[in-house]
């Protein structure tokens, strides 16, 4: 068995190769999203627990226990202690997983504690700690440490944080007296010195304990063995804490780090009668949610990347078969039976998988990290590269697509092995009959299926909008992608159904026109009976994915982009400092602030700006409709010719025009423009004369010149500003005192904002705040959803581009191959090397021209039925502008079609070196048996 | 009439099997006369098929000359080879070298589209050459539609349809039986009689030497007698 396995893969050699870099392929895509999705969140994992800690200054690896003793008895202390201390030690902090890089236990007693007989009657609360290991993190920068004094008897030395001291006027070397509330005893400490942090950053002192202000610390042993024994003061509480290495998390941890704690804080609580608190547990739960929800979306888009190989792997082992099919019927003959024969395969199947399962995931890891994260489609940048590894998922997935692959390869060998001999040999002679899938008209059927598939989809589409149920709350459902494929597979079949019929035509019109190399590769593509059909349909299917591939990045990112400029507003928004010259008397008697307007000029001035215009806008305005108050409107007052030329706004986002509305504002300076929710609730006309105001402001009589629903800046779809009001900013001034506006500044290129921080720099200038369209848009685009969307197509794509290339070679060199036997003859007959080649011209232009033609159209029909899917897809619960306001550019798509021109002429040049190499009278051989 | 229209002088072919040399043809000297029916005999691997290749200007000779109406061969190129077999020579193969997915029709359009022969006069010849060979009614069938005597006579048909000088007929039968090989052979006898052609065909079937002109056997190589 194992022998013939052997043969048969020696055989075959080439053929099962491409069969193992298919599959090879399609296993490292597959696990590519696990690993990619892993990688993207980890990432974004540890930027986000690192700004925990530097921003927000809290230490995300912080784990707390705290054990509340007001209620236990003094004498219980130790042995509550001694319980609970090692079940953390041993088990509790080893269970987390992670590294400990610091940790302590707190004593505290209450913070109640008065230092009485001070020379002042100032209330001074205190509380007293000891705290394990403290001293080897200070540094004493008055005084002595504990270690280093003398110590009294009945005089506690301690140590006090340079607040305390500040804050409670206590000074080194002197004695303080202690009491408790309720009891008369006197308690005797000695502050010895002051203490500040040996390192800011030491995860010792990450936990918020606030320096242990207005605390006096003392000895650790002191406080357990005497100070709570003795004195009269009960213990408030012990806290465990440890300071874990966050940055050891990821996503291959952090189920187990999050599922860990939780067990333990119930444990800690029932049993022990202790809180336990992880400050990063909720984030934990984000990136777990988060990892589910892109994980799927990533898999969605390789759907028909997936049936794309399923497609070609199927063509593949549809070659070998045919090339077997002697065999098979020659082994039937003698005997074997159709399991036997089956089994034969099964096996080259498995050992084909087997190499996949070797080889695909640790390559697809190794494009993710050569890659790294693209910050677009197709676009590579020189970040670092995320940290990935190899888990049980990446092998799980691995394995279904294998067993999908696997029954792709058995089907042509279960139809081959039914086969015998006889019917073989007829079958050779017989005209072959029309391929299956024409005769059953699945091509019609699937049409029907995909059409009926995208009613329904498009129906549930106009639910979402009625009901406005949020679209990420809807299932993602991977059917939709396989109604995607069906529809351009049909259309592609139906195309095939006809292109013969097309073809015998052409070739009927010249029939006495024609070269004899037209001749014979026109003959032989309108005579192929299928045998084309399947690289056709591939190439047809291919093209039209990566179309696909590339308009969805292109949309998503389009999209994502222009709504980040639409909610900017412009390239830059600037606002100056204004200080009101009556600040102090304006509040106590009720009158407006009065601003001195800075120079407007100094921003015409600067470097790399284009155009400039002043935008006033107010949150909390006021329009007063048929004298009804609608509050919360937002207010924006505008010099319309200025800001036409700075603001960033699509013109065909507002019907007819943007310019148009800008041109209404400019006909009259008491014009306004309305939201177009404020126009229908409220049953306002054109022409109909409101009232604005905003702040303290007076009312502002203005007339309703026509009613908008999108307008820079302003978000029709958020609930709270749905209202809005545009005006114009000379009317307003006129009639109010002048108010803060902000600048807005359009940038001449690319570079100019660059020139436009230096020259502020450069000038001195202050501002308030600068906000700049680009860094935002920077900013956006390391949202891990995107990012891993950008990297799966791209991923996608490379092998799309990659499989069509081998798929198309060994289809095309097979193809000659077995056509030796005919390209002898022609040479015999005496057609020139060049007219063959000429014929191979033909052919690559009438099969794979065409069927690349074919894909483009096919695939551009499709993205415009299905670009809305992609919406849904990316989950952009946060769109704005509807999408594809822009049109994309479609460098892409060109450079795609580069590609594959030079994918065919590499392998024109393939087939032509081999053709020139055959020898006639070796060929014409070949037809001797 | 006795114009010889090819001729081959001392011609040998080696062939490499790994280390062992086949000498194919051992200083093979023949002669072709015009209007004639020449066969070659001999056992398979005696050099039939070796030695019609060369004449018919498919193979190379590896020494020796061959000329065609006294013209040299063997020094022309590639590309002035194509032309000569184009235009001069047909060809009939032991495997029925029709082209598979072209009727009967167009695997004679086809031949004659090859050798430029006037687009206007096309139809009229390809339907005299099947007249010829007696398969008129054969026109639109698929080569795989056909029985081997039916092919084969097509092929011949196709081989004569663009007026050739010579035809190379390499085991025309071989693939036949005796009734369909006769029927052949007839063929080409008729052609030579009637259309003044002049056929060169290789068989190891001792029925046809009563129809041939000129027999050659060949044993190892070399011409035994004549």
């Amino acid at each position: 068995m194992l022998q013939m396995l052997y043969k048969k893969i020696k055989k075959n050699f080439w053929m099962v190769l491409c069969l193992i870099i298919g599959a090879s392929m399609a296993v490292s895509l597959v696990s590519s999203v696990p690993i990619y999705t892993k990688g993207i969140l980890t990432r974004v994992l540890s930027t986000d627990l690192k700004k925990m800690q530097y921003e927000d200054k809290v230490f995300p690896g912080a784990y707390c226990i705290t054990k509340n003793m007001e209620n236990i008895k003094k004498d219980d202390i130790k042995e509550s202690y001694d319980t609970i201390n090692p079940v953390i030690e041993s088990k509790i902090i080893p269970d987390i997983g992670l590294p400990v890089l610091s940790k302590k236990v707190i004593f505290k007693t209450a913070d109640d504690l008065n230092i009485v007989n001070t020379h002042d009657d100032v209330v001074r609360n205190m509380r007293v700690e000891g705290i394990s290991d403290f001293e080897n993190h200070i540094e004493i920068i008055n005084g002595k440490s504990l270690k280093d004094s003398s110590s009294e008897s009945g005089v506690y030395n301690a140590l006090i944080s340079q607040r305390t001291a500040k804050n409670m006027d206590l000074y080194t070397g002197k004695t303080y007296e202690l009491q408790c509330e309720d009891n008369p005893k006197l308690t005797k400490i000695k502050v010895v010195g002051i203490y500040k942090y040996k390192d800011e950053n030491d995860p010792y002192w990450q936990l918020e304990d606030w320096e242990h202000s207005d605390s006096f610390i003392i000895n650790f042993d002191d406080f357990n063995n005497k100070f709570i024994k003795n004195e009269s003061f009960s213990l408030s509480e012990i806290t465990w804490y440890t300071a874990f290495d966050y940055s050891k998390m990821n996503l291959n941890n952090v189920k187990a780090i999050k599922s860990a704690y939780e067990k333990q804080a119930s444990l800690i609580n029932d049993k022990y009668d202790a809180a336990a608190s992880f400050l990063v547990s909720d984030k934990l739960d984000d990136y777990i949610n988060k990892e589910s929800k892109l994980q799927n979306i990533l898999m969605i888009f390789q759907v028909p990347i997936i049936i794309m190989v399923i497609f070609y792997m199927i063509m593949i082992s549809t070659l070998i078969i045919d090339r077997d099919k002697n065999e098979i019927a020659i082994l039937k003959s003698r005997g074997a039976d159709k399991k036997q024969i089956l089994k034969i395969y099964l096996c080259e199947s498995l050992f084909v998988s087997l190499i996949a399962l070797i080889i695909g995931p640790p390559f697809g890891m190794f494009c993710c990290k050569v890659m790294g994260i693209p910050s677009g489609f197709l676009k590579f940048n020189d970040r670092l590269p995320i940290t990935v590894s190899l888990t049980k998922t990446e092998y799980l997935y691995s394995i279904i697509i294998l067993i999908i692959f696997i029954a792709a390869m058995m089907i042509p060998a279960l139809n081959a092995s039914k086969v015998s001999i006889v019917e073989y040999k007829q079958s050779k002679v017989r005209k072959s009959a029309k391929p299956l899938w024409q005769r059953f008209y699945l091509d019609i059927a699937f049409l029907l299926v995909s059409l009926y598939g995208m009613n329904n989809y498009f129906g549930r589409q106009n639910i979402v909008q009625i009901t406005g149920v949020d679209s990420s709350s809807i299932p993602i459902d991977p059917i939709i992608y396989l109604i995607f494929s069906l529809f351009v597979l049909s259309l592609g079949m139906l195309f095939l159904r006809l292109y013969p019929h097309i073809i015998n035509i052409i070739f009927h019109i010249g029939r006495k026109r024609w070269s004899p190399s037209s001749y014979i590769s026109l003959n032989n593509v309108k005579r192929s009976d299928g045998k084309n059909q399947f690289i056709m349909i591939f190439l047809i299917f291919t093209i039209s994915i990566g179309l696909f591939s590339i308009s969805s990045a292109g949309t998503i990112n389009n999209d994502l982009e222009n709504n980040i400029k639409y909610m900017c507003g412009a390239d830059v928004k600037l606002k100056s400092f204004w200080t009101p010259i009556n600040a102090k008397t304006a509040e106590s008697k009720k009158v407006p602030l009065i601003y001195v307007e800075p120079d407007y000029k100094i921003y015409k001035e600067l470097k790399g700006v284009k155009s400039s215009c002043k935008v006033f806008s107010s949150k909390d305005g006021v329009i007063n409709i048929n004298s009804r108050d609608i509050g919360k409107t937002f207010v924006m007052g505008i010099n319309p010719y200025e800001f036409g030329k700075t603001a960033w706004f699509p013109q065909n986002l507002l019907y007819p025009s943007f310019n148009y509305y800008l041109n209404l504002l400019s006909q009259s300076k008491s014009n306004v423009l309305i939201s177009n929710n404020l126009m229908e609730s409220n049953d306002v006309k054109v022409g109909d004369l409101v009232y604005i105001k905003w702040g303290n402001s007076r009312m502002i009589p203005c007339v309703v010149a026509g009613s908008i629903n999108y307008w820079p800046t302003f978000n029709p779809s958020e609930y709270l500003s749905s209202d809005f009001v545009v005006g114009n900013l000379d009317y307003f001034q006129y009639r109010m005192p002048l108010e803060p506006y902000e600048v807005w500044l359009k940038l001449k290129d690319a570079n100019s904002l660059n020139l436009l921080y230096k020259d502020i720099k450069d000038k001195n200038l202050e501002f308030q705040y600068i906000d700049s369209m680009e860094d935002k848009i920077t900013k956006e685009k390391s949202d891990p959803t995107l990012q891993g969307i950008n990297g799966t197509l791209t991923l996608s794509f490379i092998a799309t581009l990659i499989i069509t290339a081998i798929g198309f070679l060994i289809y095309w060199i097979l193809s000659i191959k077995a056509r030796v036997l005919q390209f002898g003859i022609l040479r015999a007959m005496g057609m020139s090397l060049k007219k063959l080649i000429k014929v191979l011209i033909n052919e690559q232009i009438l099969i794979s021209g065409v069927s690349i033609l074919m894909g483009f159209i096919i695939g551009n029909i499709s993205v415009k039925i299905f670009s809305p899917l992609v919406n849904i897809m990316a989950d952009k619960s946060e769109q704005i502008l509807p999408s594809g306001i822009i049109p994309i550019s479609n460098t892409e798509s060109i450079n795609m079609g580069i590609g594959i021109l030079s994918m065919i002429l590499i392998g024109l040049l393939i087939l032509s070196r081999y053709v020139s190499k055959i020898k006639i009278d070796q060929a014409l051989k070949l037809g001797e048996d | 009439m006795d114009n010889i229209i090819i001729k081959g002088t001392n011609l040998c072919r080696y062939y490499k099997s790994g280390e062992q040399t086949i000498n194919a043809l051992k200083n093979v000297d023949i002669e072709i006369k015009e209007g004639t029916l020449t066969i070659l005999r001999g056992r398979s691997g005696a050099g039939k098929t070796t030695l019609i290749n060369i004449l018919g200007a498919i193979d190379r000779p590896d020494a020796g000359e061959v000329y065609f109406n006294n013209a040299e061969l063997s020094s022309l190129t590639d590309k002035e080879r194509d032309e000569v077999r184009r235009i001069n020579y047909g060809f009939v193969f032991q495997s029925i070298a029709l082209i598979p997915n072209m009727t009967a029709y167009e695997n004679i359009e086809f031949e004659l589209l090859l050798s430029n022969y006037p687009a206007s006069e096309r139809d009229s010849r390809i339907k005299d050459c099947l007249k010829l060979v007696g398969l008129s009614n054969r026109a639109v069938h698929f080569p795989s539609q056909l029985s081997g005597g039916e092919a084969q006579r097509i092929a011949i048909a196709r081989s004569i349809a663009h007026k050739p000088k010579v035809i190379f007929a390499d085991e025309p039968t071989g693939a036949l039986d005796t009734k369909m090989g006769l029927q052949v052979v007839n063929v080409f006898k008729s052609l030579v009689q009637n259309e003044k052609l002049t056929v060169v065909m290789t068989t190891h079937d001792p029925n046809m030497m009563e129809i041939a002109d000129y027999v050659y056997t060949l044993q190892d190589g070399e011409i035994v007698n004549e």
